[in-house]
């Protein structure tokens, strides 16, 4: 008997301190904060940011980094589903993740918020559904587009391409001079998504227009039906099939294509408005002001539309345990301290008011873009289902050929998400 | 002539076999050297001396990348897995043997549990539900409920090698029967109850699986997933990256070096018997 | 005389396995039972309902060109890493066996690995295969092999092949282990007495050695094709599934689905794995363990 009673206290205890394990988070101050950023975001000034943070109040910052791209969104909305909040975090652009997240539900609203009167009028409207914001926008308008390196270019004298036919011959120049004309980076996956992407706006968009997107949003119109978006697929393939990718395009990694870049081999790639933040993390501001230069993918018969990439936002997640001091902390983020560090560290379009622009060239070009009226956002802002697999598809593509193949498992990936998420028309 | 044969096929096979331990070898010597450089040298893979020694890897990684808890993490898990596992399956066990009749089918379902996979997507929802999903309590019944099977067929097999006239002797003298599983057949069976722990060790502290999908919270993350997210933020720096690896790898190393006399014959008596 | 009576069956009581069964039941059996519903469903992470769709799962499964490569991916894993793995852990057993110098310290380096997580060793390799300078291709050239120098991860015909290696590389030392415990039961008279009448060494060891060896083949045989029917982590991080889908397998593909929240699909295809694995196995234990008897 006293056996037993014996065992049975044992076994309660150690089921008892398995439950205490479980719920020892401590409260009082000072408090650790979690943010989730993606991985592609440059950590170092938000780094910096935190530590200022903490001077100031105390709480400590911990971040916690996912992999950007379609799974970053399900990995949050996974967490929200287990009621595992992280108490800031980085989302991808767009009022369409209000709706995936149920953001009346889940999310702070920073409508009336002092923070919403520091933003841009356009970002504000893109941050704004149902005359509501969940979302503080975060950094500036990013771009998709051709970055080369200009001493490359003077080496083999070449200019800005104003055509397709101009581009190959570009490209055929810098490999008779020995350079790498461009470099994809195959085996880290997402770069190669960037051809299609900033192709679109210049090929597709012409074609199918507004319309034709809107199409595309309700299922009336197919990925593998769009002639123009094939002939998008056709051109990436001839650049490798015409030896314009360096030797090995499967086995292309981010950080080589960067070192390469930065050490003049490579003259183009295909990248976005990060690939600038990390040249000048990398090599130097000189570096980045005065060799490196933008350019959308040139149309047929002359430049392209240039691919602009909507800001990133942050968003606090109301049933977390620390709101309000979350929500301090995103005030904080959006206070002139912390916005300098980070646009000295990241100049670019900002979506915030009163930043002095210190473009570099290359941004330059974007905004004269914009102003030109000859840009458009991403089609994936555009559009609330998603491309899944793109870069694993693209990398089939590559291994066989198969360019139809790739738009039929792009169509079809499309279509079952979009069923997924049950949006009107799927 | 024969002699001089077999002599000859001996040199053959004493020098085969250490070729083999090499190819085991060289990685981990590449792993070890490599640490200590820098990133540029360290990514050249070379079996060199270090050029320059490198301690900042260490320093670095010990430092920012939470180890110390990733260890705790894995250490109390797989600490409360063997506790529960062997006492559970061991009462099971018990049972299963002794009693016999209808609870071989009760046997006979924690085999399949050797064969099936997990359905590890409706083991969350099931978790969720439960409010055990995320917690240290739900991921230790989990690998729990995972190392029943192996146990409880383990134990069984053992078991028969203990006459019930034992039992029964105990029973009569008046010893009560948790004196009985407890002070008599618990320590005989404790040859089988290491083969167990050795291999439920080795699986749940080397398990990626369960802590992917079971475990979202990073302060909760165990020794696995620790490399996981290291490795993703910092796959580029090999210097780092390996001297990550040295750390991660250096007490399952000394402990297996230490006790691998024990290890390797628990595993080998648990295949033989079963 | 006596009698002592023999110990009831009461003695044992019921209420002893309880905690067992209770794991075991509801973190196990109840979401293998469940996984037959939810493999029935709509269930995925958008939806706030989820809903009856019958097989459509299922018939959506198999209309995926990438779950049927994934399918033979994983055949062609499992079946090559399970003869291979065995052929050398039995030769190195048998190596091991011949009391060369040194075979204790020799039996424990050829383990290590098997120790070490497999998620170290997937990242180990992934520099150990680097194309342009890792340490293999290193010592190929440096061997005057450089056309077998290839790009082991990158290139989608061989992606798969060196994962295999990997995992051999890993569990070689497994079956070495439990095959030289075998040998070692051997009974000396048996070799004695086939020398006496004549037996070369291949005689030797058809009609001595592997019939003897009959439970740890069994042993090893089975464990080998359920653990690599189930191989994840590995692939995951030296190739990701990749290049493009060249060494997709059907544990990755699960996780491709999960992670985009689709898991009434998910569950519908870890039911199929589920299936798979007791079609091959339970057939492969059958035969081996029929074979064990007979001998």
């Amino acid at each position: 008997m006293k056996n037993r009673l014996l065992i049975l206290v044992m076994m309660s205890a150690l089921v008892g301190t398995l439950f205490a394990a479980g719920g020892q988070e401590g409260e009082g101050q000072p408090v650790t904060l979690s943010v989730v950023l993606h991985n592609t975001t440059l950590r170092g000034p938000f780094e910096d940011i935190f530590a200022l943070y903490k001077a100031k109040t105390g709480n400590t910052v911990e971040i916690l980094t996912l992999a950007a791209g379609e799974d970053y969104g399900v990995m949050m909305q996974t967490r929200f589903a287990t009621n595992d909040y992280p108490d800031v975090f980085e989302m991808d652009p767009g009022t369409k993740q209000y709706i995936k997240l149920r953001a009346e539900e889940t999310l702070y609203d920073w409508t009336n918020d002092p923070i919403i009167d520091r933003i841009t009028e356009s970002t504000r409207e893109f941050q704004t559904l149902n005359g509501k914001i969940f979302g503080i926008p975060w950094g500036s308008t990013g771009n998709l587009g051709v970055y080369y390196n200009k001493d490359v270019f003077d080496a083999i004298g070449a200019s800005v391409p104003q055509s397709w036919d101009e581009l190959i011959e570009v490209a055929q120049d810098a490999k008779a001079a020995g350079y790498i004309p461009f470099y994809e980076a195959g085996k880290t996956g997402w770069p190669l998504q960037i051809f299609p992407l900033d192709g679109w706006t210049t090929y597709v968009d012409p074609v199918i227009g507004d319309e034709g997107v809107q199409a595309l949003e309700v299922n009336e119109l197919r990925l593998n039906e769009i002639p123009a978006f094939r002939d998008v697929f056709v051109k990436f393939l001839e650049l490798r099939d015409l030896g314009l990718d360096q030797d090995n395009l499967l086995a292309g990694d981010y950080e080589e294509q960067q070192e390469l870049f930065g050490t003049g081999k490579v003259a183009m790639v295909l990248q976005g408005h990060w690939f600038l933040t990390i040249l000048i993390d990398k090599f130097g501001e000189d570096f980045a002001r005065n060799s490196v230069g933008w350019f959308p993918l040139p149309a047929e018969d002359g430049p392209g539309t240039a691919t602009l990439y909507a800001a990133s936002q942050f968003m606090v997640p109301k049933l977390a345990d620390n709101v309000e001091t979350s929500a301090e902390l995103v005030r904080f983020m959006t206070g002139p301290e912390a916005l300098e560090i980070w646009y000295t560290a990241n100049p670019g379009i900002a979506v915030y008011k009163g930043v002095t622009a210190d473009l570099y060239p290359a941004q330059q070009v974007v905004q004269d873009f914009v102003d030109m009226g000859k840009a458009k956002v991403n089609v994936q802002n555009r559009l609330s289902s998603s491309f899944i697999d793109f870069p694993q598809l693209l990398q089939q593509m590559f291994i066989d050929g198969d360019v139809d193949n790739a738009l039929d498992t792009l169509d079809e990936n499309y279509r079952v998400t979009g069923e997924a998420r049950q949006l009107p028309g799927f | 002539m024969i002699g001089t044969r077999a002599r000859a096929t001996m040199w053959i096979v004493q020098i085969a076999a250490i070729l083999i331990a090499a190819i085991v070898i060289i990685p981990f010597l590449m792993i070890l050297l490599n640490s200590f450089k820098g990133i540029r040298e360290a990514a050249l893979f070379r079996l060199s001396l270090p050029t320059e020694w490198v301690f900042s890897n260490y320093v670095k990684v010990l430092s920012t990348s939470h180890i110390a808890r990733g260890f705790a993490n894995s250490l109390f898990i797989c600490g409360s897995v063997v506790v529960l596992g062997n006492l559970f399956g061991a009462m099971a066990a018990f049972l299963i043997q002794r009693r016999g009749g209808r609870l071989k089918l009760l046997y006979t379902t924690f085999i399949l549990g050797l064969i099936l996979p997990v359905s590890i997507i409706p083991t969350i929802k099931l978790m969720m539900q439960l409010g055990i999903h995320n917690t240290y309590l739900g991921i230790i019944l989990f690998y729990t409920a995972t190392a029943l099977p192996f146990t409880v067929f383990l134990l069984t097999g053992f078991l028969k090698s203990i006459p019930r006239e034992m039992d029964e002797a105990a029973l009569v003298e008046g010893s009560s029967f948790f004196r009985l599983f407890f002070q008599i057949i618990m320590p005989l069976i404790s040859p089988a109850l290491i083969t167990v722990t050795i291999v439920v060790t080795v699986n749940t502290w080397n398990d990626f699986f369960a802590p992917f999908y079971l475990i979202s919270d990073s302060r909760k993350w165990t020794i696995i997933l620790q490399i996981f997210s290291f490795m993703s933020q910092y796959q580029t720096n090999w210097g780092l990256v390996f001297a990550f690896m040295v750390i991660v790898v250096s007490p399952v190393l000394i402990i297996y070096l230490v006790l691998q006399k024990h290890i390797l014959a628990g595993l080998t008596a648990g295949s033989v018997k079963g | 005389m006596v009698s002592i009576q023999r110990s009831s069956q009461k003695s044992y009581p019921l209420y002893f396995g309880l905690p067992a069964i209770a794991v075991f039941a509801t973190l196990f059996l109840v979401p293998t039972i469940t996984s037959f519903y939810y493999s029935l469903t709509n269930w995925n992470i958008h939806a706030r309902t989820t809903e009856f769709i019958g097989l459509e799962n299922f018939r959506r499964l198999f209309a995926d060109k990438k779950l049927v490569a994934a399918i033979w991916h994983t055949l062609v894993y499992a079946g090559s890493v399970t003869v291979l793995r065995n052929t050398f852990g039995l030769i190195i057993a048998m190596m091991l066996n011949m009391k060369i110098r040194g075979r204790n310290v020799l039996r424990t380096v050829i383990f290590l690995p098997f120790v070490i997580a497999p998620i170290v060793i997937g990242y180990l390799f992934t520099a150990l295969y680097h194309p342009g300078h890792g340490l293999i291709n290193q010592l190929l050239r440096g061997c005057g092999l450089s056309f077998m120098a290839i790009d082991w991860l990158n290139d989608p015909r061989y992606a798969l092949m060196s994962t295999i290696l990997v995992d051999i590389w890993r569990t070689t030392g497994f079956a070495m282990v439990i095959f030289l415990a075998g040998l070692q039961l051997i009974p000396k008279e048996l070799y004695e007495s086939a020398d006496l009448d004549g037996a070369g060494a291949w005689s030797r060891f058809r009609h001595v050695t592997f019939p003897l060896l009959a439970s740890s083949l069994t042993v090893n045989m089975v464990i080998s094709l359920i653990g690599t029917m189930k191989v994840f982590v590995m692939i995951l991080v030296l190739t990701n599934g990749g290049p493009g889908y060249a060494t997709q397998v059907f544990n990755t593909y699960i996780m491709s689905a999960f992670s985009i929240g689709r898991y009434g699909y998910a569950t519908a295809a870890n039911l199929l794995l589920f299936v798979m694995i007791t079609v091959i196995g339970m057939p492969v234990l059958f035969v081996l363990r029929r074979r064990e008897v007979e001998l």
